[in-house]
């Protein structure tokens, strides 16, 4: 007899080790396109020519990251961590399985149209609409599942983490929906608000107020405390719910867009400091008198480093969505290091963290080895740190150049082959990280495969 | 799915009926730090102040006005250095045209007013990039200088 | 001491949801009614292709090939942008589905283009970049038939300010002389 928890367990494993494919996949195709910025000729040929080309394949790379790796790996740790908070079983658990299947071969076939060429043009919506309506039913699905589970709660109380939870499952499936509306509808500077309101709010509102919800939920478990403050989490959530929405035109800052616009994108952007503040108070709160544990749990150790990011994030983010930093920020390489930020230092972070604690759980093993675990933990933080200084140097030397006139032409290109050092350093950043994440994805396949068995008794979730 | 005991796993902390469980997850109570109230207090005002009084950048010059000529350049040397020297040196040196430094013993006026005005091979005519003719006179005058 | 009493689902639900719909109706739906984004300009109209034209087929071309990723169509009021070409204003995207602003300039802003360069240069340039601006890390795109790259080379000489832009809200900027970009080699 199958119980419901080892079905649900079974769902969220194959979605977990969906994700991680998929973030070897999407890794692969950013380190391709790193090394493609140093060495314009690389992997340059036969048919490969065409169908790697940098155009191409950039937004596979973000694609995969953000729907395939973070997305599906967000939506097993919601199957996970929304029982354990509703103390009610997850509701249909084969549902979620197939949600699991299907949602693979979406992120298949979305990779092969964009490398095909077929692409809607609009950065991070660049899937076609039948490929987005597919997208949609499958989130459709997740959302219906996670609702059941919560409207079939023991625990009366809802802990913040849910709220988190149930905010981003309502925020996605809207923004997507604004985000991907069809070429030909919409067009001009209204398509472009749109695309930003999608583009800025997918991390916003979902990215990052998930994985604010896996912390509050990791966070007392891992460091064994009390939640510091449950009024500064009340703080932190409407505060985060009422300015994020209005992100998107700082986008098009020193741009087309009318001057109330754009103080409307502004000042939320810089109040943004708010939820992130308050949220950051909440966990150093609640890590006060154990920091020592940092040094020996993993997975608290990526928590705590997604948080240190997070903020990083949150302080650049209002930095250079201001007029005078903007002007020489934008456009330039500064952009990209900071898009990664709270995608991989920050919230793949988070996830490792909630993967490790919970592999116990859902695997019903230990993980295989802890050397492996730091390894990942290493390489991971180096290399994106390598990575991310490289970038936000270049943005800043391109941006000045740019500012005394080499704005096209041979001048460009100098400017270009001066940042190529830089380059040459991101790669290897890159690379480091990609290592990372082999080192991570044979751990749990090592764990799953022969980690030692947990005993039933003692599956705890501390 | 168990119940955290607290007893076990709350080291330190001795008052749990200080604490709201929620999930197994003790919640507390702690009041929100005053240097943030005093951060959002400075936020708002910021805030209140950015709404009224920022002013969007703009550091084109021509760009100040439906005209778009009102604070151009009218100082030769300057017309001169943001049009004509990614072409020409003002030295005698050639770069992609003649350098332009005696330019003046080379052709007559009437001659340099003609290239200015209409351009020749490779160069364009002024006019073309945008300029008026007291501009165009300004270069002139620059140009004799050389 | 107070409890807290977050037991019911109901008040999250539509609150996220109205202020969810606050800030969609002010940065998206508002613009809409914004008297710059409602009518097209002169430089618009220059970039209202018609179906199978040319320009029209360069520009799928365009997208097919990613040339967004690296290039944008967005020339800003700031120094960093100055040689760029007039400002661009709303009305100047009215007829631009997919709209191809860009977010990095891998390369250079190519919102006017066709005002610095010629077919010529076009040519030589997306067959071996690295030929016409050495140092270059453009990719090649020899792969394009002739076809292909003529008409791709159509539509980027279409992306220039129309003769009088006066009075429809595009700046003039003065035009550097530059004839052709690989010229300021030496």
């Amino acid at each position: 007899m199958v119980t419901n928890e080892q079905l649900s367990y079974r769902a969220i494993r194959y979605i977990y080790y969906s994700a991680i494919v998929w973030l070897l996949v999407g890794m692969t195709v950013g380190l391709i396109l790193s090394i493609k910025y140093v060495w314009p000729d690389f992997l340059v040929i036969g048919p490969l020519q065409k169908y790697l080309q940098y155009g191409r394949i950039r937004p596979v790379h973000t694609n995969s990251v953000i729907l395939g790796w973070l997305t599906m790996a967000y939506v097993a740790g919601l199957f996970y961590v929304i029982p354990k908070l509703t103390r009610a079983p997850l509701a249909h658990p084969r549902l979620a399985l197939i949600v699991g299947y299907l949602w693979n071969i979406f992120n298949g076939l979305g990779g092969l149209t964009l490398i095909g060429g077929y692409t809607t043009a609009i950065e991070y919506a660049e899937y076609l609409w039948p490929i987005d309506l597919v997208f949609f039913g499958l989130f459709a699905c997740v959302m219906f599942i996670c609702f059941r589970t919560i409207s079939n709660r023991r625990e009366k109380q809802l802990y913040v983490s849910l709220w988190y939870f149930m905010g981003s499952l309502i925020w996605f499936p809207l923004l997507f929906i604004i985000g991907n509306i069809p070429n030909g509808m919409i067009g001009g500077i209204p398509q472009a608000l749109a695309a930003w309101f999608y583009g800025h709010n997918v991390i916003g509102l979902w990215i990052t107020t998930v994985g604010v919800g896996f912390t509050y939920y990791l966070l007392p478990k891992l460091s064994k405390n009390p939640l510091y403050s449950h009024k500064l989490s009340l703080i932190g959530f409407w505060t985060i719910a009422t300015f994020y929405v209005w992100n998107g035109p700082h986008h098009l800052q020193n741009g087309p867009v009318p001057s109330w616009l754009m103080k409307a994108g502004v000042i939320p952007s810089v109040l943004l400091i708010i939820p992130v503040w308050s949220v950051l108070a909440n966990v150093f709160g609640t890590m006060k008198g154990k920091w020592q544990l940092v040094s020996h749990d993993v997975s608290l150790k990526f928590l705590i480093t997604g948080m240190i990011f997070y903020l990083i994030t949150c302080v650049q983010g209002p930095f250079q969505s201001l007029m005078g930093p903007s002007s020489v920020l934008k456009f330039t390489n500064w952009v990209v290091g900071h898009a990664h930020m709270p995608l991989f230092g920050a919230f793949s972070s988070v996830v490792f963290a909630l993967i490790y604690h919970g592999f116990k759980d859902f695997a019903g093993r230990e993980i295989y080895s802890k050397k492996l675990m730091d390894m990942h933990y290493w390489f991971s933080v180096i290399g994106f740190l390598v990575f991310a200084f490289s970038t936000w140097t270049q943005g800043v030397l391109q941006g000045f150049a740019w500012a005394e006139g080499k704005q096209y032409g041979i001048q460009f290109v100098e400017v270009m082959q001066a940042l190529r050092p830089f380059s040459i350093f991101r790669s290897a950043g890159g690379f480091l990280m990609f290592a990372g994440q082999v080192v991570f994805a044979y751990n749990i396949y090592r764990s799953a495969k022969d980690g030692i068995p947990v005993e039933k008794k003692d599956q705890q979730t501390a | 799915m168990k119940k955290n005991d607290p007893n076990k796993n709350g080291q330190g902390y001795k008052q749990e009926e200080k604490y709201h469980e929620v999930s197994g997850i003790r919640m507390g109570n702690a009041k929100v730090p005053k240097f943030l109230i005093g951060l959002y207090l400075f936020l708002g005002i910021w805030a209140v102040g950015y709404a009224f009084f920022a002013t969007p950048i703009n550091d084109r010059l021509e760009a100040s006005g439906p005209t778009g000529k009102a604070n151009a350049p009218y100082d030769g040397e300057t017309i001169v250095q943001q049009n004509c020297t990614s072409c020409h040196n003002v030295t005698q040196e050639t770069l992609v045209g003649p350098g332009l430094a005696g330019v003046s013993k080379r052709l007559t006026d009437e001659q340099l007013h003609d290239v200015l005005m209409n351009g020749r091979g490779q160069m364009p005519a002024l006019p073309n990039l945008g300029l008026d003719t007291e501009q165009i006179r300004e270069v002139m005058k620059y140009l004799k200088t050389l | 001491m107070s409890q807290p009493r977050e037991s019911i689902t109901t008040p999250f639900i539509i609150g996220a949801i109205v202020l969810f719909t606050t800030g969609a109706i002010a940065t998206v739906l508002l613009p809409f009614f914004e008297d710059t984004m409602k009518r097209p300009n002169a430089n618009a109209e220059i970039r209202n292709y018609a179906a199978d034209s040319p320009e029209y087929r360069g520009r799928q071309i365009y997208i097919r090939e990613g040339c967004h990723t690296c290039h944008t169509q967005f020339v800003r009021p700031t120094k960093g942008d100055m040689n760029l070409g007039p400002v661009s204003v709303p009305q100047d995207y009215y007829y631009d589905s997919p709209v191809m602003q860009g977010t990095v300039r891998t390369g250079a802003d190519l919102m006017w283009v066709g005002r610095r360069t010629s077919p010529a240069w076009h040519k030589a340039h997306l067959k071996n970049p690295r030929d016409v601006l050495p140092g270059s890390i453009m990719p090649s795109y020899n792969y394009l038939t002739e076809q292909e790259t003529d008409d791709l080379i159509a539509y980027l000489m279409s992306l220039k300010p129309a003769p009088s832009t006066a009075g429809t809200g595009a700046p003039s900027a003065p035009i550097p002389t530059r004839e052709r970009e690989g010229d300021t080699n030496r």
